[in-house]
């Protein structure tokens, strides 16, 4: 399994110092560009299109955070909408129990989905391939029929947000500016650690790990350790982008938990293309695009989107990023 | 030697990109017995390999009854008549004995009867799955199995191999009737003493190249060859 | 202390009815080139891995400078000074040899695994190029290590497993797959390993076994049949009974 993810998309540490800079000031001309685009799209009456590419941060976000194990640690995980689903009921738990500000209801969310990834962790990270599929996704079930079991908290038919989270400095989120602007500071933060990380002698002993383990091994790093602490991390990060989706929808429901929504966070990812710098985005932005496309003209608007992921699978496995690196078919 | 029925010439091949042959030459002609010997790693089961159509020889020759057969698919290979008796037996687990005759067999002279004749424990064991044997079982029912597919050359790679005395013998024996009914055969195994008596000719490998051919008289009457090529 | 720097002790492995580990007593000196050889179905990669940590043995110890090693996991066994290479070669086939190497050197210092900074580490990269000297590798750093040849690949794998400058290096049928020339290379680098580690040889080739090892041990059906120097060894008439198949007595 490793050895097709490791060719699908090989993610590695930063690029030559050239390529990097020119990597960089991508970076910072798209943050530049996201930052004001409230005031773009003011003028011309679109801000709808502002909560648009809110719900696409965020979902970049969790998928930036599934990536990390697929296309870093070379693990595939089928229960990370599950993390996200923990991520939002903490902070509806929290919610319910008082606490009104971001400043305690995020890092709940984060600690919280942490915890839980730890628990999962420990006992998917003795298992390889096909079994740790099947253990992620087995765990992610266990916590959808918790939420379901949550009457609380609406059970099955979800919690509903009543107000916005507030912010310290007496701003609110209820502005839907003020949030995007929110979620724009901690998903490019989110993503800047995730990249930090991976460039770090951990990101290099994951990445080692993922193309051979047992050399790993043998060079003294307990590949089991580093595996878990990635897990734990992009449990955390997936919690946090749920919680920003709680806030987003002003709701959650167990579905948000379902192995399906998972699978459709790895099939973002596949388009996209695993372990690209860009891939998320680009995954994420066309599926969202298309479903927001497509759902106006028909509620057969899934068919598409699968076409397309035959498409890729076919075409460019590797995602639509590597098209653009010019490594059309291969995964380089 | 023309008019052999197998004959390779300077073999090269390996694993992915390791190299274990570096050029082997060899036949076998009509009903002769070859044994193939030299310690483990220095390339025997890797012959094997290339002649059968495992593996893919990066160079050289393979030529079976005046046919080019290297590079061709292993299940070509085995119709053409060729048969072997792999390391380790690969006895199936899901099939009888008698199915093992059965499934490949073709219409020759070893039929299932003559099969049992040869070896009657099978036939005591015919309802019995691959993995209820014993060791010798096995070993009998894999040459056996090879057998009843009409084989114009069968291969027995260390066909004797982790079996107790009592059974080897019987083996042994197994082979020297093959022989003597004619059968084309190339043995490997360690038992220098018994495939001298078997076998007509022996080729030597070492590090992956033949160290020596000759007959069962020379090499019997070169024991210094035996140290140096087969033992410390 | 200085006269074994490893040790097992009836050491014992048993799968399923099969003893592939049959009370293994080896005993190595340092700075010795310990050859283990052995027949068809000895146990050669058993032991290997029990003694690498890849297996854990159902009776017996294994000692390294006095400490015991035997509950240790595989990467436990690597910093107390234990190393390997690996029979099938294992490198970073994407990575460039230097990249090889650095990551390889990276797990010396206790930051080896820290999650933040770079890995800019003192030195790294000056290190990198003394062991690719060391190997033979120091003209192809530049190059992915899946390109190479076969050879240069196994001599990479010696170099990932001296990294950590082990105080025992297994060595697992590190001739295997070389033609001459590359053979010859390989036998001369485990030549200058002499005196400065201990090595544990397991080969087939016995023309690089005879002319490397300081002493043998022979393993027949996973009990060690005899040790001794090179000499003793080609004397031993057991040894030679063995291989050609006759019965040992006694």
């Amino acid at each position: 399994m490793a050895a097709i993810l490791s060719s699908l998309g090989h993610a590695e540490a930063p690029a030559p110092a050239t390529s990097h800079r020119a990597a960089w000031l991508t970076c910072a001309t798209v943050f530049v560009l996201l930052a004001v685009l409230p005031w773009l799209l003011a003028p011309l009456g679109l801000e709808y299109y502002l909560g648009f590419v809110r719900k696409l941060l965020i979902t970049v976000l969790a998928v930036s955070a599934l990536d990390l194990l697929v296309g870093q640690a070379g693990l595939v995980a089928m229960g990370q909408a599950g993390f996200m689903g923990v991520g939002a009921y903490a902070v509806a738990a929290g919610f319910e129990a008082g606490l009104t500000s971001s400043v305690s209801l995020l890092p709940l969310a984060l600690g919280v989905a942490a915890l839980f990834a730890a628990g999962v962790g420990a006992v998917a990270m003795r298992v390889r391939g096909v079994y740790f599929i099947m253990i992620t996704l087995a765990f992610a079930q266990m916590m959808y029929y918790l939420a379901v079991t949550l009457k609380n908290f609406g059970g099955d038919d979800g919690f509903n947000l009543t107000a916005r989270p507030l912010l310290p400095a007496g701003l609110s989120l209820d502005d839907d500016t003020t949030f995007y602007w929110l979620v724009l500071g901690l998903v490019a933060l989110s993503l800047w650690g995730v990249q930090r990380v991976m460039a770090s002698p951990f990101g290099h002993v994951l990445r080692a790990s993922r193309d051979n383990e047992a050399r790993t091994s043998a060079l003294g790093h307990s590949v089991f350790k580093v595996r878990l602490l990635a897990f734990v991390f992009a449990g955390a990060l997936s919690g946090l982008a749920g919680a920003l989706m709680l806030v987003h929808n002003g709701f959650v429901s167990p579905a948000s938990l379902h192995w399906s929504a998972s699978a459709v966070l790895l099939t973002m990812l596949v388009i996209g293309g695993i372990g690209r710098r860009w891939g998320p985005a680009l995954g994420v932005g066309l599926w969202q695009l298309l479903e927001e496309v497509l759902k106006q003209g028909t509620e057969y608007w899934h068919w598409p989107l699968g076409a397309m992921l035959i498409v890729v699978a076919l075409w460019a496995p590797a995602g639509l990023a590597a098209l653009r690196a010019g490594s059309f078919m291969k995964g380089r | 030697m023309s008019g052999g029925l197998l004959q390779c010439s300077a073999i090269c091949g390996g694993y992915g990109i390791s190299e274990v042959l570096f050029g082997i030459d060899c036949s076998i002609g009509a009903g002769e017995v070859v044994g193939l010997l030299g310690r483990n790693g220095m390339g025997k089961s890797t012959t094997i390999k290339h002649l059968v159509g495992v593996l893919r020889p990066r160079r050289g020759e393979v030529v079976f009854d005046g046919q080019r057969i290297d590079g061709k698919a292993a299940n070509e290979i085995a119709r053409l008549g060729i048969s072997v008796v792999p390391e380790g037996r690969q006895c199936f687990p899901n099939l009888t004995v008698e199915e093992h005759l059965v499934a490949f067999a073709r219409r020759g002279a070893w039929t299932l009867q003559r099969l049992y004749g040869l070896f009657p424990r099978l036939k005591e064991r015919r309802s019995n799955f691959g993995n209820q044997l014993s060791g010798g079982e096995q070993q009998m029912l894999a040459i056996a199995r090879a057998l009843s597919t009409q084989p114009r050359l069968l291969i027995l790679d260390e066909a004797t191999e982790g079996l107790a005395p009592l059974i080897r013998e019987e083996i042994w024996r197994c082979l020297r009737l093959l022989r003597d009914e004619g059968q084309t055969t190339l043995v490997v195994d360690k038992y220098v003493e018994r495939l001298l008596s078997l076998a007509d000719r022996h080729v030597v490998l070492d590090r992956g190249r033949v160290a020596w051919q000759g007959s069962s008289a020379a090499l019997a009457a070169d024991r210094a060859l035996w140290t140096r090529y087969l033992s410390v | 202390m200085n006269e074994v720097l490893f040790r097992t002790r009836g050491l014992r492995k048993r799968f399923r009815g099969l003893v592939a580990t049959d009370d293994v007593d080896l005993a190595l000196r340092p700075g010795e080139i310990h050859a283990l050889i052995g027949p068809n179905g000895a146990g050669k990669s058993t032991l290997v891995n029990l003694i690498s940590g890849a297996l854990r043995p159902d009776a017996g110890t294994i000692e390294l400078e006095g400490r015991r090693i035997e509950t240790l996991p595989v990467h436990e066994r690597v910093r107390a000074g234990l190393s390997r290479c690996f029979q099938i070669t294992s490198i970073y086939p994407a990575l460039t040899v230097r990249d090889n190497l650095l990551f390889a050197l990276q797990g010396r210092h206790r930051a080896a695994a820290r999650p933040w900074g770079t890995r800019r580490a003192a030195g790294l990269a000056d290190q990198a190029e003394a062991l690719a000297e060391q190997v033979g590798l120091q003209t192809v750093l530049d190059r992915v290590a899946g390109a190479l040849p076969h050879g240069a690949q196994r001599q990479l794998d010696v170099a990932l497993a001296l990294s950590n400058q082990p105080k025992l290096l297994l060595l697992d049928e590190p001739m295997a797959g070389m033609g001459g020339e590359e053979s010859e290379r390989m036998a001369d680098l485990i030549d200058r390993l002499r005196g400065h580690m201990g090595l544990l040889l397991i080969e087939h080739d016995m023309a690089a076994v005879f002319r490397l090892a300081d002493r043998i041990s022979v393993l027949v059906y996973g009990r060690v049949l005899a040790t001794g120097t090179v000499q003793e060894i080609q004397r031993n008439a057991d040894v030679k009974a063995v291989y050609l198949g006759e019965e040992v007595t006694g």
